[in-house]
């Protein structure tokens, strides 16, 4: 598993301390209880403090579950 | 701290069953990531309790403030920032910044602080209020240009500065000082524009950590400590007494050693506040005397007590000094300009905070004395405050008379004129209460600490009781030094916390007390909630001198009236019994 993708479990694990780990991956607006509006504002302010990153806001609509975000980070940063 | 990190302390806590710490976050805008810096600060001061984080509704500053007086909290957290005062003000906002505009904004901030004010009065009588005011940066809606102030925003300034002055003379509101949180948060790191602009929420992440811990240090303050322990030589003044004798050492601006001026000022400025300063010094005691009675010496003389000035170890002169002040070596710190005697007394009381004095370095002794205000800090000064450091010595006197065998202690107590005043309602200055009951260790029934708020409801029951007294004899005022709480039940009275100052002891209190509780509840057996703490042993050794039987059964800790009578010593105090502040009837 690659660096990048365990560091945004540990970023859904602090914003969705419920959800449990096998879930993570397969994670979204639709089927993650507490994902809301506020949970999003949360889940990308800790996701660029933890990667250094600033997600654009035209992106964030399609952002919408863990596999869209760690293909976008994947994209976006260089992977260790 | 990172928000990440704050999630996971926010989402931690103790397991079910523990009590909750209860608290009203205020403000009018999105409290977001405020909310969860708060609650992780909190969880980290609170660790052994669930925290309940309550916030409002956007917009609302006036309404969430209204609120948050029913939600029965431990504490709110108050943040008004400038669309509080007016909305013009607010970056989220369409109102016109014209200039023509100004007055009217000013007097609406005015009438806005004036509710918030009255709002808040009523609100401190149940719980304490931390209060930060506008944190961010005016916003640029003043016809100068920024480098000039406008009178404009001066006079929202001014209003602020009248609104802070009220709130900080209201018992339980404590005013965010904004010098530390520049000191901490610089003013350009502290907007988020965008995130104002998109969710409501004004602030960047390390602004919230900031301002939420600076927040939560209001509302649960450290225990301030009781006692400094001073060096001499080249600490509280410049030069070895020793090499230069008195006329040689030098605390003055002429001699450039004005640092040591400034400790000096410190010092008797701590005194006067209540704190113990004593000294401990590696010297000629003759000399010292001498030293110490130069008329320009900026502590008084009475204030240094005791002074240990001798050649043994620095650790044997603090140990005297902790028996004589009878308090715990954590309460107390140590300065001193050699590294060498820092960790000499560090080694053997690790729990004593060693400071050192740099006198070569000016910033360095600045910074010190900012950390021995941090120290010795207190919200509010009471009467007791300014009492503390006379007892202590009356105290000294009391102890110097046993040790010295010139009268027994018992001919010393009976010629001492003791009064108590013993009251049996909450009175109007429960601060003290609150304070003795958070801050004794050795005369403490059971160690359990309580907020304001918790003082509050305790007393709220039909069958509850308070009882505290206040004492004096020929050597001078002692203020109230000893608090009892619980309940009265149908065969015997339940005493659910029991503190007394330490100052207090050796003089009987602790047994009047009992004796007054006795008869003037007409009871004959009192039951104790007692728990063992790892301080507390004085108050059990006192318990068992009546009845060494009283643990065995394991059960609750009862005290016949029978017991006590047999055991009692002599009491030779004169009572006088107060019900209430309204109605001081003497019984």
């Amino acid at each position: 598993m690659s660096v990048t993708k365990t560091r945004l479990e540990t970023c859904f694990t602090a914003v969705f301390p419920m959800l449990d780990a096998a879930d993570i991956s397969t994670a979204s607006n639709e089927n993650t209880e507490g994902w809301d509006s506020v949970a999003s504002i949360t889940l990308f302010m800790v996701i660029e403090e933890e990667f250094g990153v600033h997600v654009p806001e035209d992106e964030l609509a399609t952002l919408t579950s863990f596999e869209t975000i760690f293909r976008w980070l994947s994209k976006n940063i260089a992977d260790e | 701290m990172k928000l990440i990190d704050a999630l996971k302390i926010a989402a931690s806590g103790p397991g079910d069953g523990a009590p909750a710490t209860r608290i009203a976050l205020i403000c009018s805008f999105t409290p977001l990531h405020l909310e969860t810096f708060l609650k992780a600060h909190l969880q980290l001061r609170r660790p052994d309790t669930h925290i309940e984080l309550s916030t409002g509704q956007f917009g609302d500053l006036q309404g969430n403030l209204q609120r948050a007086k029913s939600t029965k909290a431990d504490g709110a957290a108050l943040v008004v920032e400038w669309s509080d005062l007016d909305l013009r003000l607010g970056l989220r906002e369409s109102g016109s910044w014209s200039p023509s505009n100004h007055a009217d904004m000013v007097e609406s901030a005015s009438f806005r602080l004036r509710l918030l004010e009255e709002e808040l009065a009523q609100l401190a009588e149940s719980c304490p209020v931390a209060i930060a005011l506008p944190t961010l940066p005016f916003p640029p809606a003043s016809h100068t240009s920024n480098i000039e102030i406008s009178d404009f925003e001066l006079s929202l300034r001014s209003r602020l500065a009248d609104f802070a002055v009220n709130c900080a003379s209201i018992a339980q509101i404590r005013v965010l000082n904004s010098q530390q949180l520049h000191h901490v948060s610089p003013l350009a790191s502290r907007l988020d524009l965008r995130s104002e602009l998109n969710n409501g929420h004004p602030y960047q992440t390390d602004h919230c950590d900031h301002l939420a811990n600076l927040l939560t240090q209001l509302l649960f303050p450290a225990a301030p400590k009781k006692g400094i322990i001073t060096d001499l030589d080249d600490t509280l003044w410049s030069g070895i007494l020793g090499e230069v004798g008195v006329d040689g050492i030098s605390w003055g601006m002429d001699d450039h050693s004005g640092v040591h001026a400034l400790y000096q000022r410190l010092l008797a400025a701590l005194s006067e506040s209540g704190v113990f300063v004593g000294v401990a010094s590696k010297n000629d005691s003759e000399l010292v005397e001498t030293a110490i009675g130069r008329d320009d010496l900026l502590i008084p003389r009475d204030e240094l007590c005791p002074i240990e000035a001798h050649w043994n170890p620095k650790s044997t002169s603090v140990q005297r000094i902790l028996d004589r002040w009878n308090v715990g070596s954590d309460s107390v710190v140590f300065v001193d300009d050699s590294p060498m005697e820092l960790a000499e007394v560090n080694g053997v009381y690790p729990d004593i905070e060693c400071l050192q004095f740099t006198k070569d370095d000016p910033n360095a002794v600045n910074n010190l004395l900012c950390r021995l205000r941090d120290l010795f800090g207190k919200s509010q000064l009471q009467k007791e405050d300014r009492l503390r450091v006379a007892s202590m010595r009356s105290a000294a006197r009391l102890h110097e008379a046993s040790e010295a065998g010139t009268e027994s202690h018992e001919d010393f107590l009976s010629k001492s004129q003791p009064v108590l005043n013993i009251h049996f309602q909450p009175r109007q200055d429960d601060s003290r209460a609150i304070e003795l009951i958070n801050k004794t260790n050795q005369f403490n029934l059971n160690g359990i600490r309580r907020s304001e708020a918790e003082w509050q409801r305790s007393l709220g029951s039909r069958d509850a009781f308070v009882m505290s007294a206040s004492y004096e004899d020929k050597f001078g005022p002692l203020g109230t030094i000893t608090v009892m709480t619980g309940e009265i039940l149908s065969d015997r009275l339940k005493v659910i916390t029991w503190v007394m100052s330490c100052r207090a002891f050796a003089r009987r209190i602790e047994h009047q007390m009992l004796r007054v509780a006795f008869d003037h509840f007409a009871v004959s057996e009192i039951e104790f909630a007692y728990e063992p703490t790892s301080r507390n042993l004085p108050l059990r050794d006192f318990l068992i001198s009546f009845n060494e039987t009283l643990e065995e059964d394991g059960g609750p800790l009862r005290l016949e009236k029978g017991d006590f009578d047999a055991s009692s010593p002599a009491l030779y105090h004169t009572v006088n019994l107060i019900a209430s502040e309204e109605n001081p009837s003497c019984q």
